[in-house]
């Protein structure tokens, strides 16, 4: 189960650190899918049969719905990410230190104060408290979206590690909410997109106006 | 089903119905704003009865509703905040004419926040409070946006962002709360909960709850969506923002942080000190605005503090001062934003008519007597006196006497200096006017004769005090 959730972050870590936006959302993707996967994963190993219903829906919304929505979001403008605040090495540098201490750091604090936990606690916060960290050092707004999807994956491996048998409809509503948080995150990207585009169209058709007078 | 019940479920049910009637039929002509004013008006007589039957009892219905007078109260204020937007925006909106296509989603959108918003109240189950909380938050994203340009695209994503993960902090209290105290939590059984809980917990909850409901309050320091938002916002949904919206931060400060603080002082210290520092920086920085729907922004940070701060101290003076100034706040906001709404639709011109409301607006936010804001200041300033806090009641006066200079400077530059003011030939409109009256009226009538509203507010300041395991005096008097 280790290497799933190492997976997990490994994916993330992609997502957050790679340049070019479309490839960031596949990373997201992938880890979506090994997020998922563990869901089934540990509901069959503790015998829960109620997170298959929750990883069903986790294929829907985490795997499918999002990054659909994301890649339409990309939609008028460079797949490229704007440049953040920080340089990409001491970016890749400093993801790599939150996620391998606090990975760490959470899987000791688990076995030895909470052992009745499931597996994946230590995955959920880690990814909670990463997800926070794009969200200060990045410039653009896909990137910021895409922080609060792992936030949310982040909460959403806790909340059911540790609450297994927490109402589903409660944990529904939940993914309900997240979807819609995304559709109106995607609905503003995009329009600020479309404008930022009109923008620049205009200025190039002033440009060209001004140089053929000239 | 009985008569309790169905007013109860009235309260969110009729304006979500009305939402999705709205939507399906609102492109036809006044059909939008006859059913959004008709199930608003329905709704608020369904919860003022509500409020007279239940008094000081509790409904609670299979552990999903919860239903005290704080509850009511703050259905009232909400519904009350919608019903006047909704008549000021018939007029304004028709400003917005590159929207004329959503004009229905507009206030389809309203009347769902409203509804989402009086069901968070209603419920009890702090897991389906969020869910409804987090709801009508991610739908006003829609309002702040109506504009259509890049800045409000702009403020409505910072809102989204801040807000959004403000409240995620508040998710993750809930979850460790439920998980140390091995069960759902309810809002009627959070008390007896949270005494078997160890004081780390306790702490650590609190700390999660206090980042989640301060960011949706927009107190100081996760307070930095508020002024971009309130800024870029059409004006009558700055006013539903400042009214209704921020006031379901208060709801679940109330229902959470408060009830620690009634058992722990640590918390109860922390958030007075925290409340503090909204109210002095806000106001100060307030002081420095130029553009005047920041500065009223600002004003309001620093008000919010009064009212985080009266409901930490735990008395019955400083919850009930509380819960009059979340009132008293959301009139003052009206008025002066309502005020800067009329201005901007008439293009700066015939400021005369709207001078006499701002002036009203900005004394009663400097907490001058003959003002509903007068009252509940005191009481919240003697409240915190009697508890040990007499810094932070210091830090109140002067933070009001800033906010009182800050607004009265701007009046007197803004209306009575700038000579250069053509008289406009562009009249505004008497619905525009109407809520503006209403509010000044409210303000004065809760300043000079406060027994009208003394009631209400004690049913509701002891329905948070219940939770203390104390009831307090009737204090009528």
């Amino acid at each position: 189960m280790n290497l799933i959730y190492i997976l997990i972050l490994f994916f993330a870590f992609l997502t957050v650190e790679t340049k070019n936006l479309k490839a960031s959302i596949i990373s997201l993707i992938l880890h979506s899918i090994f997020l998922t996967f563990s869901v089934f994963s540990v509901g069959y190993i503790n015998s829960i049969s109620s997170f298959y219903l929750i990883g069903f829906l986790d294929l829907l919304v985490r795997v499918f719905l999002i990054p659909l929505i994301l890649f339409r979001s990309l939609k008028n403008r460079a797949t490229t990410e704007t440049k953040p605040y920080i340089s990409y090495p001491l970016s890749i540098a400093l993801s790599i230190v939150i996620l391998s201490v606090f990975y760490h750091l959470l899987e000791v604090y688990k076995s030895l104060s909470l052992p009745q936990l499931l597996e994946s606690f230590s995955c959920g916060v880690t990814l909670f408290i990463y997800g926070l960290y794009p969200l200060i050092s990045k410039k653009d707004l896909i990137k910021i979206v895409i922080s609060f999807v792992i936030i949310e994956n982040g909460i959403h491996i806790f909340l059911i590690s540790i609450l297994p048998y927490l109402s589903k409809f409660i944990e529904i509503s939940l993914t309900f909410n997240y979807l819609v948080a995304i559709f109106f995150f995607a609905y503003i990207v995009f329009k600020i997109n479309e404008i930022s585009l009109k923008e620049e169209l205009q200025k190039l058709k002033e440009t060209v106006y001004k140089e053929t007078n000239e | 089903m009985n008569l309790e019940f169905i007013l109860c479920t009235l309260s969110f049910s009729l304006p979500l119905f009305a939402s999705a009637l709205v939507y399906l039929f609102g492109k036809k002509p006044y059909i939008k704003e006859y059913i959004s004013i008709l199930s608003l008006i329905i709704s608020f007589i369904a919860s003022s009865i509500n409020l007279n039957f239940l008094s000081d009892k509790v409904f609670i219905w299979l552990d999903i509703i919860y239903l005290d007078g704080f509850s009511i109260l703050m259905q009232l204020v909400t519904v009350g905040t919608a019903l006047l937007v909704v008549l000021f925006s018939i007029n304004y909106i028709s400003t917005y004419q590159h929207r004329k296509k959503s004009h229905h989603l507009y206030y389809a959108v309203i009347l769902i926040c409203t509804g989402f918003m009086n069901l968070s109240f209603s419920l009890n189950n702090l897991f389906f409070v969020y869910i409804t909380l987090e709801l009508s938050s991610i739908f006003a994203v829609y309002l702040i946006s109506f504009r259509h340009d890049k800045e409000s695209f702009y403020a409505s994503f910072k809102y989204l962002v801040f807000v959004n993960i403000g409240i995620l902090f508040s998710l993750i209290g809930i979850i460790l709360f439920s998980f140390f105290s091995s069960s759902l939590i309810l809002i009627g059984n959070l008390r007896e909960k949270l005494l078997l809980l160890n004081k780390d917990i306790v702490f650590i909850c609190a700390a999660f709850f206090i980042i989640g409901f301060f960011t949706k309050s927009g107190l100081i320091p996760f307070h930095l969506w508020l002024p971009d938002t309130y800024k870029e916002s059409p004006t009558p949904i700055t006013v539903f923002l400042s009214g209704a919206l921020t006031k379901i931060g208060f709801y679940g400060l109330a229902r959470t942080v408060t009830v620690f603080s009634f058992s722990f002082e640590e918390i109860r210290t922390f958030l007075i000190i925290l409340a503090s520092i909204s109210m002095l920086l806000g106001a100060t920085v307030a002081f420095n605005q130029r553009d005047i729907k920041k500065l009223i922004a600002y004003c309001s940070i620093s008000e919010m503090g009064f009212i985080a701060a009266a409901l930490s101290t735990g008395s019955y003076e400083g919850v009930f001062g509380g819960v009059f100034h979340i009132i008293n706040h959301t009139l003052i906001k009206g008025i002066l934003f309502f005020s800067v709404g009329a201005i901007s639709y008439i293009d700066g011109k015939a400021k005369s008519i709207i001078t006499t409301p701002y002036f009203i607006g900005a004394f009663s936010a400097a907490g001058m007597p003959l003002f509903g804001s007068f009252l509940s200041a005191t009481t919240i300033f003697f409240a915190m006196v009697n508890e040990g806090f007499l810094l932070s009641s210091i830090v109140l006066i002067v933070a009001e006497f800033i906010i009182g200079i800050s607004l009265i400077k701007y009046g007197i530059s803004e209306f009575w200096q700038k000579n250069n003011l053509k008289e406009g030939n562009q009249k505004i409109p008497l619905l525009m006017i109407v809520p503006i009256l209403i509010l000044c009226i409210l303000i004065i009538v809760f300043g000079v004769y406060p027994k009208v509203i003394y009631t209400f507010i004690d049913i509701a300041a002891n329905s948070i005090l219940k939770m203390k395991g104390v009831v307090c005096l009737y204090l009528r008097n």
